[in-house]
């Protein structure tokens, strides 16, 4: 077991009453694994990937519970320790990929930064690891791109040199936070390709966080529905997409549109 | 049923300034656009992002500078929808103010009557009166959307445009929007130009879909046709990325 | 406020706007309140009452101490100090005042014409800003003092004129944010005219970062004003404003600490009080 999160609860202390976003949360994560959270907005789905990557330290936000990871509770660590976990063990890429890389560094610059931070490599040994995860990710001519800017890049190539900054550190987890939510159709499917693939080549375990069904229904083996901060089901997803337990899951399910003929709402309203 | 909007011949252009050269360069953005819209009819828009689904509303709206072509339309006041609920009502303003705007600049009516159709039309959306005092900020992203659908519909036009208005909202809410979006359009015999880059949410609810890839219309049908015998190779594409294609 | 979030959990349609509802208290804002009621409240009790006439002069009481009977002593032609902060108050706020409005007016008229309309003759405008604004504001000042003479009036005038280019500045980089969102398009389907669109529609929405950048115009309105008194060619004596009183408190500084000591004070809690309240409408 690779990641173990065990009755996590966060709590938001900068109002009056305290604010509970995320209760008693129970999951696991195996090695090489997909592992899919699902649900709405304000489910409290975000928060717990952004726990688990360390980027809640917040000091009006209490945590409780633990999630261990190999073996270590990373709420109990230390500032030095957990820096050295992030990045290197965990990686994480986001929704937006026009904020989340810096606008006025060089696309290999950015990249490289996770080795030049957590190893010793000479500049040009992080050269060539840098321009063979550009390769990784399906970039097409990474010479060029290694000397590009953000703002010179599609939505679709910023997305995976996201996913190249994520994965140079060899971590052991990649959590993907509603990473193709900003896309369009076909660079959606392509991204979600290319992180089966990575999962596959690299044995990069994936917490892969998303209000779109129909994408983690194909991407993920194991599915977590969050409702309100709480885990209402769970299950391979074949189990929860095709015979849901829970009425709030069917709704979720019923609400994917369909495509098929003769059954629309225009046609039905 | 006669027609409510003809385009003949479209075509935009922007000036873009690129990085590294003086001047701006004249961009060429729609090419050759020519459709029509039947009224009552909900006419989908699809395409991926740059392939100037907003533009073409924006040039409908008579929005942009530099244009060619014939664009007629029976409304004199086409509305739209916009796809960021969050930034399309003014933030400083209550529900009720923005809801009675379009009355206040364009027809002279009393403030009492003003008020009277605000309620009514807010009503219409599923939201009760007690909105009226709300700033969009205390609302959800679903009923702000709804607030919006009431803006537009303030003058009773025959045209809405509706850029991607569910897309940002859950699936779950987004099936209610779509819903009301349905009922309004029987209710008060709307015509909708639908853009989306959603080919399911499109197929739930447009009776003819266009195409559009890099500023032109590259097949345009109706929307069984569409789906389920595409003849473009790029519509192809885009079925199966969304797994519409493989699922039939 | 309970009830409130129960009827939303109730409601399919849930939003994930609860948080941004309830407001923290904000103590930074009332602090300023605070302050600047005394200040208010000091100046306005000047205009009815001082303890003495804050023109007499009193050989016997020259350079006196803080006593019962001068509770901020005597400057150095026998006057009371408290009485000339209380009418000096009023003449320092009436220049801060007048200049942060001729400021704000003109300063919120360019910026929204050229920050909403752009293209030629925001291009003009801004590049006479700009030349305006290459200048510091109190040279600026100095210059239209030399042209317009001395003078609370021409004070205002001057000191005004130079803080134009920098409300311009926020007004216009604020208007350029507004006016691609969304709402602006809106409320051009809503039939809005352009002026509308400016004043009624945009402008709430800036109120906040217009408040903010009044306050701190206020408190560097108060400084040039002492500046500009201090070189001698700001307001004229016997007006008593805060900055003549400092500038002459400078000679006696070892002599009679309190001299300087009461005017500082007063000058030091009029800024706090403004930028206490800036700051804290900018946290809100």
């Amino acid at each position: 077991m690779l990641l173990e999160v065990d009755k996590l609860s966060i709590e938001f202390h900068d109002h009056l009453i305290p604010e509970r976003v995320v209760s008693d949360v129970n999951f696991t994560l195996n090695e090489g694994e997909i592992l899919g959270i699902v649900g709405e907005s304000g489910s409290g789905k975000s928060m717990t990937a952004h726990a688990i990557a360390g980027l809640l330290s917040r000091h009006d936000m209490k945590k409780t519970g633990e999630i261990r990871f190999a073996g270590k509770n990373l709420l109990a660590c230390s500032r030095t320790e957990l820096r050295k976990i992030q990045g290197k063990d965990i990686g994480i890429i986001f929704q937006e990929p026009m904020t989340s890389l810096n606008p006025v560094k060089k696309i290999g610059w950015q990249v490289g930064e996770t080795l030049r931070i957590h190893t010793d490599l000479s500049k040009e040994e992080i050269r060539k690891q840098v321009l063979d995860m550009l390769h990784k990710v399906e970039l097409e001519n990474p010479q060029r791109v290694y000397e590009q800017y953000p703002v010179e890049l599609s939505g679709g190539m910023r997305q995976r040199v996201m996913i190249a900054s994520a994965m140079i550190g060899k971590p052991r987890i990649l959590i993907a936070d509603e990473p193709t939510t900003a896309l369009d159709v076909t660079i959606q499917a392509q991204i979600v390709k290319l992180l089966k693939r990575l999962n596959q080549t690299e044995k990069t375990a994936i917490l892969f966080i998303s209000h779109d069904l129909s994408l983690v229904q194909s991407l993920c083996e194991r599915v977590i529905v969050m409702q309100y901060g709480k885990v209402v089901e769970r299950g391979t997803s074949t189990e929860v997409f095709h015979h849901p337990k829970e009425e709030y899951t069917r709704m979720l399910v019923e609400a994917i549109p369909k495509c098929e003929y003769g059954n629309s709402m225009r046609e039905k309203g | 049923m006669g027609k409510i909007l003809t385009v003949t011949g479209l075509n935009v252009y922007y000036k873009v300034k690129k990085p590294g050269k003086a001047g701006r360069e004249r961009v060429h953005i729609l090419k050759d656009i020519s459709f029509e819209m039947e009224e009552g009819e909900i006419l989908g828009l699809v395409g991926e992002s740059g392939s100037g689904k907003s533009t073409l509303a924006k040039a409908i709206l008579s929005m942009v500078a530099d244009h060619e072509g014939k664009i007629w339309c029976k409304d004199t006041h086409p509305q739209m929808i916009f796809q960021d609920p969050f930034g399309s009502l003014n933030p400083a303003k209550k529900v009720g103010w923005i809801l009675q705007e379009p009355l206040r600049n364009l027809k002279r009516c009393p403030a009492g009557e003003r008020y009277d159709r605000a309620v009514e039309m807010l009503e219409k959306v599923g939201l009760s009166e007690k909105y009226m005092v709300h700033y969009p900020h205390q609302l959800s992203g679903g009923q702000r959307q709804r607030v919006c659908i009431a803006a537009a519909l303030m003058l009773h036009p025959g045209l809405v445009l509706a850029d991607e208005p569910v897309s940002a909202l859950d699936v779950t809410i987004q099936r209610q929007v779509l819903e009301l979006l349905l009922k309004l359009k029987k209710e008060m015999g709307l015509s909708i130009l639908f853009i989306s880059h959603d080919l399911r949410v499109v197929y739930q609810l447009c009776d003819r879909v266009m195409i559009m890839e890099r500023g032109q219309i590259v097949e345009q049908q109706k929307t069984e046709e569409i789906y389920f015998h595409p003849q473009h190779e790029y519509t192809k594409r885009l079925l199966d990325a969304a797994g519409i294609r493989s699922l039939t | 406020m309970k009830q409130f979030r129960e009827t939303k959990k109730n409601s399919i349609d849930r939003g994930n706007d609860e948080r941004s509802v309830r407001k923290k208290r904000n103590y930074t804002f009332i602090k300023g309140c605070v302050i600047t009621g005394i200040i208010l409240t000091l100046t306005l009790i000047g205009f009815f009452y001082t303890p003495y006439d804050p023109e007499k002069m009193d050989a016997s009481s020259k350079l006196a101490g803080i006593s019962l009977t001068h509770i901020m002593g005597c400057d150095n032609f026998g006057r009371d100090i408290f009485s000339r902060v209380l009418k000096g108050c009023s003449t320092t706020l009436a220049v801060a005042g007048g200049t942060v409005f001729i400021g704000t007016f003109f300063g919120l008229l360019i910026g929204a014409f050229t920050g909403y309309f752009s293209g030629m003759i925001d291009e003009i405008l801004m590049r006479i800003m700009d030349a305006l604004f290459a200048f510091p504001s109190l040279l600026l000042a100095l210059v239209f003092v030399s042209l317009l003479g001395s003078g609370k009036y021409q004070v205002i005038i001057a000191l005004g004129i130079a803080f134009i280019p920098s409300f311009s500045r926020i007004v216009r980089s604020e208007y350029m944010r507004n006016r691609k969102l969304d709402y602006v398009k809106s409320a051009r389907l809503a039939g809005a005219s352009h002026l509308r669109i400016m004043f009624v529609h945009i402008l709430p929405n800036i109120r906040r970062v217009l408040l903010a950048s009044v306050m701190i115009g206020f408190n560097n309105a108060v400084l040039a004003e002492a500046g500009l008194t201090y070189l001698g060619i700001g307001v004229q004596p016997p007006d008593a404003s805060l900055g003549e009183m400092l500038s002459s408190a400078q000679t006696y500084l070892f002599s009679a600490p309190w001299y300087a000591l009461g005017t500082g004070f007063t000058i030091i809690l009029m800024i706090l009080g403004f930028s206490l309240m800036a700051e804290g409408l900018q946290q809100n």
